[in-house]
């Protein structure tokens, strides 16, 4: 834990990094088009999707009943959530990978920040980028479904975003880098987790009418709870004090994981240290 | 400082798996290095020559703080290479690879401006720099400073990852085979900066490479290594005399007047009988360890008894016989 501290006092590092993390995800992002389009379109087709399936297996009426709220509303910011909080999985999972084979993997290990504050640099760039997705997708949506209170809600839930993925970092990074450590890198591990959170941070479903043991693992995970009271507040069932404690706990549970992400970052570079660096 | 490097005993051995079709495997262990011992001075611009597989990148890897050793150790400017790794990382530049290493998606003058970020440098100073080395490096001249990295030829690639080497202006250099591949204009450029490095600025390098012909341009000293164990060390010319095999100087004269294969003889070489060629010189072949220090008493001696030295030959044992010579020894142990 301490340890942790006088890693994130490191903040002028930190701030360095995230700089360097920025120009590499931007230039990407803005000299490829494609890449800019896909990515804004990305939750409106997710959700024109998962309209079109519900209107053929049932209708919006049915959807309403139970969850108190039209669907297009709840899968948009839920989609919104999902993305944000995904992205940073696949950030922290696939940058070893990537980072092995196009070599640039040991000037990092050997570059003097050393490698836990590279970890929670590399997530940022692509966080903000989802803000920006929010400013897209959450308020043009919010709006036309809920007028001028749609611009609260749309501010609570980026607000709530930026808790979900801070709180969601030291998860991920344990659980990633832990299987790399346990099972050797393999992009296929993306593969294997990605769905298995989808499914337990509960977006496209409310948390609370989750069973019970899915309720409870799902409790584990930090962005559970803030997808709980963002649908909560979409579905107008929120109260300020099941919002405050969702909120602590998610952050009680970022804190909670920050040691293993420390042990994992720790393991993960020792284990490269002893098979050798790949150049 | 004396000693820049000092590697004392350096041990590493990697598992890898045979694989015997699908399901089965059975570990092996291969020996990288087994005892590496040797040191590099200040100002000193060491070539670490070995043939594929001889443990140079192992080594360099242990000395960038990139792999822990099994036994042994090593100091960089000081520091030992395990224990106080982070100081190791601030005082070296390091190159691994010609042809990969940065992100096709950045332009060079990006990737160079990430990584001084990663190695902590501030903006000002680390643009100002990055702009001095991508001169420096031939990449202006080339038009590559700000063209994406996936798009440079293998030559630009090199120099980049020089430049990024030098990025934090380290007092020591460790370079993996950093003209591998490259055409001659490249490879001169990139060994003149290493030789100038070392002369102006005083910086220590260690320079692997399999190629003879290069170490002896660019390095005061040579570390030969084969299977992992040093087979010979010094400057290229104290290696060239380790040879057993004597060098020949060979005269081609007028004529052979009385007395004077005697005299040489008395300097205590050996001297074939002499051999006429059909134009109707004699050549007269010296055998001499150092034939470059007893050519002016031969010569003196001809001259002494009027005679005209038509030519005059010395066969130079090249690094490729010192580097065959040891690294077929090894085998043979
Ligand atoms: N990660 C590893 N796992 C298993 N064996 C390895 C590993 N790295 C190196 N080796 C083995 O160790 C030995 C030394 O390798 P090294 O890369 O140091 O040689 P080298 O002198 O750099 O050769 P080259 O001229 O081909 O680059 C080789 O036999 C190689 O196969
Ligand atoms: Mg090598």
């Amino acid at each position: 834990m301490s340890t942790l501290l006088i890693e994130v006092l490191k903040i002028k590092n930190l701030f360095r990094l995230v700089r360097a993390e920025m120009l590499l995800v931007y230039a990407d992002f803005f000299r490829r088009k494609i890449v800019m389009i896909t990515y804004l379109a990305w939750p409106y087709m997710t959700t024109t999707f998962m309209l079109m399936i519900g209107y053929a297996v049932g209708s919006p009426q049915a959807f309403a009943e139970r969850v108190g709220v039209e669907p297009a509303l709840f899968l948009i910011v839920g989609s919104y959530l999902l993305f944000s909080s995904m992205s940073v999985v696949d950030d922290i999972m696939w940058r070893p990978i990537f980072d092995e084979s196009v070599g640039t993997l040991p000037y990092i290990i050997s570059s003097p920040a050393g490698v836990v504050l590279h970890y929670l640099s590399i997530p940022i760039p692509r966080f903000v980028l989802s803000l920006v997705l929010g400013l897209t997708t959450l308020f043009p949506v919010l709006v036309v479904l809920r007028g001028l209170s749609g611009v609260l809600i749309g501010l609570i839930v980026m607000f709530i975003s930026v808790v979900s993925v801070a709180t969601f970092v030291p998860l991920a990074t344990a659980l990633g880098l832990g299987l790399y450590v346990a099972g050797g890198e393999n992009w296929r591990a993306i593969n294997f987790l990605r769905p298995l959170l989808l499914i337990l941070v509960g977006v496209y479903y409310p948390r609370w009418l989750m069973s019970l043991p899915l309720y409870i693992v799902s409790s584990l995970i930090p962005p559970a709870h803030c997808v709980e009271v963002v649908q909560r507040i979409v579905v107008g069932l929120a109260e300020a004090s099941t919002i405050t404690v969702s909120l602590v706990l998610a952050l009680f549970l970022g804190l909670a994981y920050s040691p293993g992400m420390l042990r994992a970052t720790r393991a993960w570079e020792l284990r490269k240290l002893r098979e050798g660096v790949k150049t | 400082m004396g000693d820049v490097i000092v590697a004392d005993n350096l041990v590493k051995r990697f598992t890898t798996k045979k694989r015997v079709g699908l399901f089965r495997s059975y570990s092996e262990i291969v020996e990288a290095l087994r005892g590496v011992s040797f040191r590099v001075r200040d100002k000193e611009i060491v070539g670490l020559l070995g043939p594929n597989g001889a443990g140079k990148t192992t080594t360099i890897k242990i000395l960038s703080t990139l792999l822990l050793p099994d036994s042994g150790s090593a100091t960089v400017y000081g520091y030992d290479v395990v224990r106080e790794a982070q100081k190791v990382r601030k005082v070296i530049g390091i190159m691994l690879s010609v042809e990969k290493g940065f992100y096709g998606r950045l332009t060079g003058r990006e990737n160079l401006i990430y990584f001084g970020s990663l190695y902590g440098m501030e903006k000002q100073e680390l643009e100002k720099r990055v702009d001095f080395l991508l001169e420096l490096v031939g990449l202006k001249e080339l038009g590559g400073s700000d063209r994406l990295y996936e798009e440079y030829s293998l030559g630009m690639k090199a120099r980049l990852a020089l430049a990024r080497a030098l990025l934090k202006d380290p007092p020591v250099l460790l370079l993996d085979e950093p003209t591998l591949g490259l055409d001659p204009p490249s490879a001169r450029r990139i060994r003149g900066l290493v030789r100038e490095l070392a002369s102006s600025e005083g910086k220590a390098v260690l320079y692997t490479s399999h190629n003879m012909f290069e170490v002896e341009l660019v390095c005061d000293r040579v570390v030969l290594i084969n299977k992992g164990v040093i087979v010979a060390d010094g400057t290229p010319d104290e290696l060239k005399s380790m040879l057993p095999n004597i060098r020949t100087l060979e005269l081609h004269l007028k004529k052979v007047p009385e007395g004077l294969v005697d005299e040489i003889r008395s300097f205590g070489l050996e001297v074939r009988e002499p051999l006429q060629t059909p134009e109707g010189l004699y050549v007269l072949k010296v055998l001499a360890r150092k034939p470059e220090e007893v050519v002016d008493d031969i010569l003196r001696a001809a001259v002494s008894r009027g005679v005209d030295v038509v030519r005059l030959k010395i066969e130079e044992p090249t690094l490729e016989d010192v580097f065959v010579y040891f690294t077929d020894r090894g085998v043979k142990d």
